[in-house]
């Protein structure tokens, strides 16, 4: 609904938000964690109180039969006195004999390398290793693309190389058909005697299908490789790649192809049509470049100036989370508010006539799109980017028609742009080529008998290739096929030989960054199973003298950038170093726009578009695991999406309009899990049965369809985990297309969704805080005015308080009564014990987060947090330290337009910690540095503190998590075959082999069954937890003391401020954590701490939090706004005034006895610059004025 | 004996003077015969009906401890508890059981309180409710701990690391309470039994 709706004035607010759901007095925005928060019907709340959610406990679901076994087997355990729980584990320490060069027991080495992206570029990473096992990825300072950043993927790549079911072997189908064990010797020896006989004919016959990567080394092979057999054909393909970025280009270039490379940092208005440059499409630059636009920390001068974002969009992505406006249409409208901005655009800025008559022509086409394309709106953007000009910046989503992209290049340049917030770089040939065409004519190739030997690297077309090509069918048709691959696949099962390759932590190669850089992927560990890399297996293929990867990329660089005046050793070693050449980097292209070309293209666009009752689909990557390579890493799996906040799965998403209209079953609300129902879903011919969810925020009469899921042969985790949407996609529908119909099935599906968990507003709850008051949000022209001013006033108990901008609008500006939970006396009693040198603290940009997850990634790969799997996140067991919440705003009932909000959550490490008070043994301590320590040893598992705890951040072991392997040894009952014999993979609900009876405790072990492979992961300076502990973030304690031993080896005072990051804090892409000392008033954190947008979280409980939010701000559009908006920004705080008469903006009732004077007769002390600012926060977290 | 008699009735139940107790011990009974009944009990064989209700008990009993095996050796994730719920069932036990084992005090503390003398006879049995009721709520805290094994953290001893418990914790005077509800509910118990003990002790035929 408007925000005009929910005012707290208007007394017929509609029925779901009767119940106290009250506004924010700066947004003037209603927050709610999900669609049943929002209906906050009694079974919800229900859900919310329920002491054990359905299911929580094994038994209860247990049929007689096989709760007498499990009783059996647990007698069994206690007779043979193993009782294991109660007894230490037996290890058994080798000391080196001989010590390896530069290894400190105990001390983590570093080295650079480069980690491929999918597509081309390549992120720069540091591996941390520990004796030689490489533990954790952290961004390379020194790279352009990651600046010290990483991204999730990234992170979650070290969990890859301890899978213990990798693909461990060569394997190469047997007599009968089957698979049988070979070796890479045996390989060679085939190798050797098959491909010699290529010679002959030219290589006529022999095709290779490669992933798409921008490689410098394997270039140089494949020029060896085409020298070699100048008839083989050499194919690259992504089966995410977007074929219409390429034509779109190549129609705008002039027959050119390049792709765009984005400055976001030097643009101030952002216009996204459907691309989600801060999620599945994100790149790290753009990340950053977005963030250092929000991070506006001045209230004037520089610093203050902060960029806006326009979105148009069909689903909800962290692009739409993050934007001032968002404009949500179906995909077949989108390219008309593209046509109908472009030609705004175009016509007031005078840009090309014919582009301007073709875009009249293209509008008509679009006629009756127009009535949802709000003209003002449209106007607005216009004129924004307008006056941006050379500082605007426009982007076209892959999903979007070619004629799309290629108007978007037109409008770039028309702006100005191109060439200042935008670049372009000249695309490699063989990737020019649309990935789709190219499997399409491979896959009639190989049925006509054309291929006789395919070699496939680093892709799986079995799974992934269009539906309709039955790729499996003419795969198996094809004489020879090798495949290497890190992962027993799919299409690895089905080949002549199967060949393990090595890990990127295992390897030599280079790559290419996204600006030209050249990086170097150099080996942190031999390769656990003898796995070779694509260039070796080239090398193996040409009989290449050079098999050695670090020799071939050596020798690629040597021919590449030795020159005649340099050392190449001291150029190499000093690339080793870095892990990347400095001073390669491309400025990037400016090529011309042929406007006449892409006036035409538009002039003929006329898109198929869906009729009357029939719906659009979208077709998008998985923002964790892609196009699902990465699907049995169980890190990526557990994540929450960071929009719809599902784990381990991937159900169709439509808006909760379209749900209700297609009479699909809310079960969310009727039982405690959430389920979904199931819809066969119909699209160009093929139709599959699919869990659907509705998400706030997606265009209605759109389905979402995301890619990755549904591996049937991957390995234990990723086996059978959600829908394989690659069933229904065809050559003719590769991004989706309009045209689907729903049919309800209603069959109940269950999701593990952590929307609604540890939340902190529950609806019930009397006392608990309000949305807003958590997730503080303002406008930033409302912080130009207001960010300096600190206001005093008086608390219940007669203390003077000092507010600053941001905790003017919480409740403790209000000051309620009994709140409080500590006494003055015990304060200061406690800021005597604080007596460390440091004294820590946090700040989270809630303005620059975008809400990725890559914090939680990096906390579970520092602090060996175990994965829980499914059926545990669905009870509110995941173990993730730091979470990020996530709230809509606005919306009918949720159907309309909504707002998101995200907010990382972690242990905030209070000064007057609740959890310490309440502990019996003592196992949760306060340190003297201000941290809230945990000590797992000396927990017994009372839970009396997660109990305590108002920001519900403590994690408990409810089961050995740890140690044991999720699913048992029981493995999903997934039907290996071609894609018809794929739908009959029985769904889960019906699966016979129910996973949720294997108690952990009984589960499979991964040590015994892996030989401690998958423990080999763990950083061994965190201790893994057993069962029965309770455990929560440290602010990484192991970092803190790493830096201290190292300050008192360097004899400095104290740690430098930004010697050390919080591992949180290290990957964040958006730099918006920072962590810091509080007594070092030049730290970073004191700065950001003293800033007019800190604020404490729950601060009103005066339990003290070291860890601060700074408020979120936005840049909307002032004449986009209500005239109610328009007040709030000239002023924030006045939600007291009469002309709203009514007392909707307290929740305690206070202001009926203070009166209007709660505020008013505060001293307003309207101060300017940094010091005042600074004074306050301490007054408000130093000590009491 | 027969002063307290009513003239009017006999029977012994009403009093027309209210100052006057009525005799606790009515009919053609001695001090003898009343040791005979209740001695009788403990010395002759039970009911035929014993044995079987003793063995569904046991049963019933051993399902619990077959339960509490499970819960030891799978995790107390089997308690169905979750973030930010942590506490369930056993705690619910726990009240349960204290709020049983109240009601045992509480009767005995009542007729103390009036000076009823026959409340030597309830007694026996209300104590006895109170003591088995709070080994049965003592035990749900234990055993709803993460690590059971552990669970002795929570009293204090001195050890070598000087390591003492958190005072402040509500928990921890939780088992001070219970453990001296115990104490002084089991001294009130056998208080009250040492001159049953007596005579068993006079009666009994050979040592045990």
């Amino acid at each position: 609904m408007s925000t005009h709706e929910t005012c707290p004035s208007k007394k017929d607010r509609p029925a779901a938000l009767s119940r106290r759901r009250p506004v924010n007095p700066a947004t003037g925005k209603t927050l709610w964690r999900s669609l049943d928060d929002l209906a906050d019907e009694p079974a919800f709340r229900q859900w919310l109180e329920r002491e054990f959610p359905a299911g929580a406990s094994e038994l209860l679901r247990t049929s007689r039969r096989s709760f007498l076994k499990y009783m059996g087997a647990s007698a069994a355990l206690a007779g043979l006195a193993s009782m294991p729980g109660c007894r230490r584990p037996d290890h058994k320490i080798v000391p080196y004999n001989r010590a390896p060069e530069e290894v400190i027991p105990g001390k983590s080495l570093y080295y650079a390398s480069a980690i491929p992206l999918p597509g081309g570029g390549c992120e720069g990473v540091l591996v941390e290793t520990h004796e030689g096992r490489p533990t954790k990825i952290e961004g390379n300072p020194l790279h352009p693309y990651s600046k010290g950043r990483t991204s999730v993927r990234a992170q979650a790549t070290v969990l890859s190389l301890y899978d213990p079911e990798r693909l461990k072997g060569v394997t190469r189908r047997s007599e009968d058909g089957g698979r049988e064990p070979s070796s890479w010797e045996e390989f060679e020896a085939f190798a050797r005697r098959h491909f010699a006989a290529y010679d002959r004919t030219g290589g006529a016959g022999l095709t290779f299908l490669a992933d798409r990567t921008s490689s410098l080394s394997r270039r140089a092979m494949v020029a060896r490789l085409k020298q070699r057999w100048p008839q083989a054909r050499w194919l690259t393909y992504d089966p995410l790649d977007s074929e219409d970025e390429l034509t779109g280009a190549r129609l705008a270039f002039g027959g050119a192809v390049y792709r765009p490379r984005h400055a976001v940092d030097k643009a101030t208005v952002v216009l996204s049509l459907g691309r989600d440059f801060l999620g599945v499409d994100s790149t790290l630059p753009e990340i950053r470049g977005f963030a250092a636009g929000r991070r506006v920390l001045a209230t004037h001068g520089p610093g203050s100036e902060m960029n806006r974002l326009y979105v148009v969009e069909s689903d909800m992505t962290l692009t739409g989370f993050a934007a001032d406006h968002r404009l949500r249409l179906r995909p077949s409208d989108l390219p008309a508010a593209a046509a109908a901005i472009a030609r705004a655009v175009v016509e007031k800025k005078g840009g090309s006539s014919q582009l301007a008559a073709a875009l009249a022509t293209t509008l008509q086409r679009f006629a009756d799109a127009k009535e949802r394309l709000p003209s003002e709106w449209i106007e607005a953007v216009a004129d924004d980017l307008i006056e941006a000009g050379s500082r605007a910046l426009v982007m076209a989503g892959p999903g979007q028609p070619a004629e799309v992209h290629a108007l978007v290049h037109a409008l770039n340049a028309t702006l100005g742009a191109a060439g200042s917030t935008v670049v372009y770089d000249p695309v490699d040939q063989d990737d020019a080529v649309s990935s789709r065409e190219i499997v399409s004519r491979l896959a009639a190739e190989m049925r006509s008998g054309a291929v006789k030997t395919l070699v496939v690297m680093g892709c799986n077309p079995v799974f992934d290739a269009p539906a309709d090509l039955d790729f499996l069918t003419a795969y198996k048709q094809t004489p020879t096929t090798i495949q290497l691959s890190f992962e027993d696949d799919e299409t690895g099962v089905n080949s002549t030989w199967q060949l393990n390759a090595a890990h990127v932590l295992e390897s030599w190669s280079d790559v290419v960054a996204h600006d030209g850089t050249p990086s170097v992927v150099q080996p942190t560990i031999a390769p656990l199973y003898g796995g070779k890399t694509d260039i070796e297996l080239l090398a193996i293929l040409l009989d290449d003298k050079t098999r050695d990867g670090h020799d071939l990329v050596r020798r690629t660089w040597q021919d590449a950038f030795a020159s005649a005046g340099e050392d190449f050793e001291k150029l190499w070693r000093r690339a080793l170093h870095d892990g990347l050449l400095q001073g390669r980097a491309r400025r990037g292209d400016t090529p011309g726009v042929n406007f006449g070309a892409v006036a035409t293209a538009l002039t003929a666009f006329a898109p198929r578009r869906s009729k009357e009752g029939e719906l659009d689909v979208v077709f998008r990557p998985c923002a964790k695991v892609r196009d699902g390579f990465l699907a049995n890493n169980g890190w990526l799996q557990e994540l929450p999406d960071p929009v719809t906040k599902i784990t381990w799965d991937n159900p169709a998403l439509v808006s909760p309009a379209t749900f209700r209209k297609l009479g699909l079953q809310d079960f969310r609300r009727r039982i405690g899990v959430q389920h979904a129902p199931t819809a066969k879903l119909r699209l160009d011919g093929r139709e599959m049965e699919i869990a659907v969810w509705p998400s706030p925020g997606v265009a209605d009469d759109t389905v979402v369809l995301t890619a990755g899921y549904g591996r049937y042969r991957v390995g234990r985790v990723g086996e059978g985990v959600g829908f394989n949407t690659y069933a229904l996609r065809t050559s003719s529908t590769w991004r989706g297309g309009p045209g689907a119909t729903v049919t309800p099935v209603n069959n109940r599906y269950e999701i593990a969704t952590v929307q609604d968990h540890h939340s902190l507003t529950p609806p019930e709850a009397p006392d608990s805080p309000r949305a807003d008051e958590i997730m503080r949000e303002f406008h930033v022209e409302s912080f130009r005015r207001f960010g300096d001013e600190v206001v005093e006033t008086r608390d219940h108990y007669g203390r003077v308080k000092r507010l600053n901008f941001a905790e003017r609008i919480g409740v403790g500006s209000h000051a309620p009564a009994n709140k409080d939970i500590y006494t003055d006396w015990q304060i200061e009693a406690r800021q005597q014990e604080l007596d460390g040198r440091h004294q820590w603290g946090m700040t989270i940009d809630l303005s620059s987060c975008i809400g990725c997850g890559a914090c939680t990634i990096a906390c579970q790969a520092e602090n060996n947090i175990p994965v829980v799997g499914k059926e545990e996140v669905t009870k509110g067991r995941e173990m993730h330290w730091i979470r990020v919440d996530r709230y809509y705003s606005g919306g009918e009932e949720g159907e309309g337009d909504v707002e998101a909000h995200v907010q990382p959550i972690a242990c905030v490490h209070c000064e007057e910690a609740p959890c310490e008070t309440v502990c019996p043994v003592n196992a949760t301590n306060h340190g003297r540095e201000g941290t809230n320590d945990m000590v797992y040893n000396r927990c017994i598992g009372t839970r009396y503190c997660s109990n305590n705890c108002p920001y519900k951040v403590r994690r408990f072991n409810f089961f050995d998590y740890a140690t044991k392997r999720y699913k048992g040894d029981i493995r999903l009952l997934v039907k290996d075959g071609p894609p018809e014999e794929r739908k009959a993979i029985p769904l889960p609900w019906i699966n016979p082999s129910n996973r949720h009876l294997v108690p952990p405790r009984i589960r499979e072990r991964i040590q015994d069954a892996e030989k401690g492979l998958a423990t080999m992961q763990y950083n061994p300076n965190v201790t893994v937890r057993s069962r029965g502990v309770m455990e929560k973030c440290s602010y990484c304690i192991q970092r803190i003391h790493e830096a201290k031993m190292e300050t008192k080896l360097n004899g400095w005072d104290r740690i430098p401020d930004g010697y050390f990051q919080t591992a949180c804090q290290q990957a964040c892409p958006a730099e918006a954590i920072v962590f810091g000392d509080k007594n070092n008033p030049d730290s970073a954190l004191s700065k950001l701490q003293a800033n007019g947008r800190a604020y404490q979280l729950l601060g009103y409980l005066n339990i003290r939090p070291r860890t601060m939010h700074l408020a979120r701000l936005r840049n909307r559009n002032p004449r986009l706004m209500s005239q109610e908006e328009l007040a709030r920004m000239e002023n924030p705080f006045s939600h007291h005034g009469e002309a709203e008469g009514s007392e909707q903006g307290h929740d305690d009732g206070q202001h009926a006895s203070a009166g209007r004077n709660a505020h008013t007769a505060a001293v307003s002390l309207p101060v300017l610059g940094q010091n005042a600012g600074r004074e306050a926060a301490a007054a408000l977290t130093g000590g009491l004025a | 004996m027969d002063r307290a008699l009513d003239p009017e009735t006999f029977d012994g139940t009403i009093t027309a003077d209210p100052a006057v107790r009525p005799p606790l011990v009515l009919g053609d009974r001695d001090l003898h015969s009343v040791t005979e009944t209740i001695c009788g009990w403990v010395e002759k064989k039970p009911p035929r009906v014993w044995l079987p209700l003793f063995l569904i008990s046991a049963a019933t009993a051993s399902v619990g401890l077959l339960m509490i095996l499970y819960l030891f050796i799978t995790g107390v994730g089997v308690w169905g508890l979750q973030n930010p719920v942590m506490w369930g069932w056993a705690i619910v036990n726990f009240v349960w059981w204290v709020g049983i084992g109240h009601a045992g005090t509480l009767i005995s503390a009542i007729l103390a309180i009036f000076k009823q003398k026959w409340r030597t006879s309830i007694n026996r049995f209300a104590e006895a409710m109170t003591i088995f009721a709070v080994i049965c709520a003592g035990m749900f805290p234990g055993i709803h701990v993460g690590r059971v094994w552990f669970a002795w953290f929570l009293f204090p001893f001195p050890n070598s690391n000087n390591i003492w418990q958190n005072f402040r914790s509500p928990l921890l005077w939780d088992v001070f309470a219970v453990g001296t509800y115990f104490t002084v509910s089991l001294l009130f118990w056998y208080m009250g039994m040492i001159p049953d003990f007596a005579s068993l002790r006079d009666r009994a035929r050979r040592r045990m």
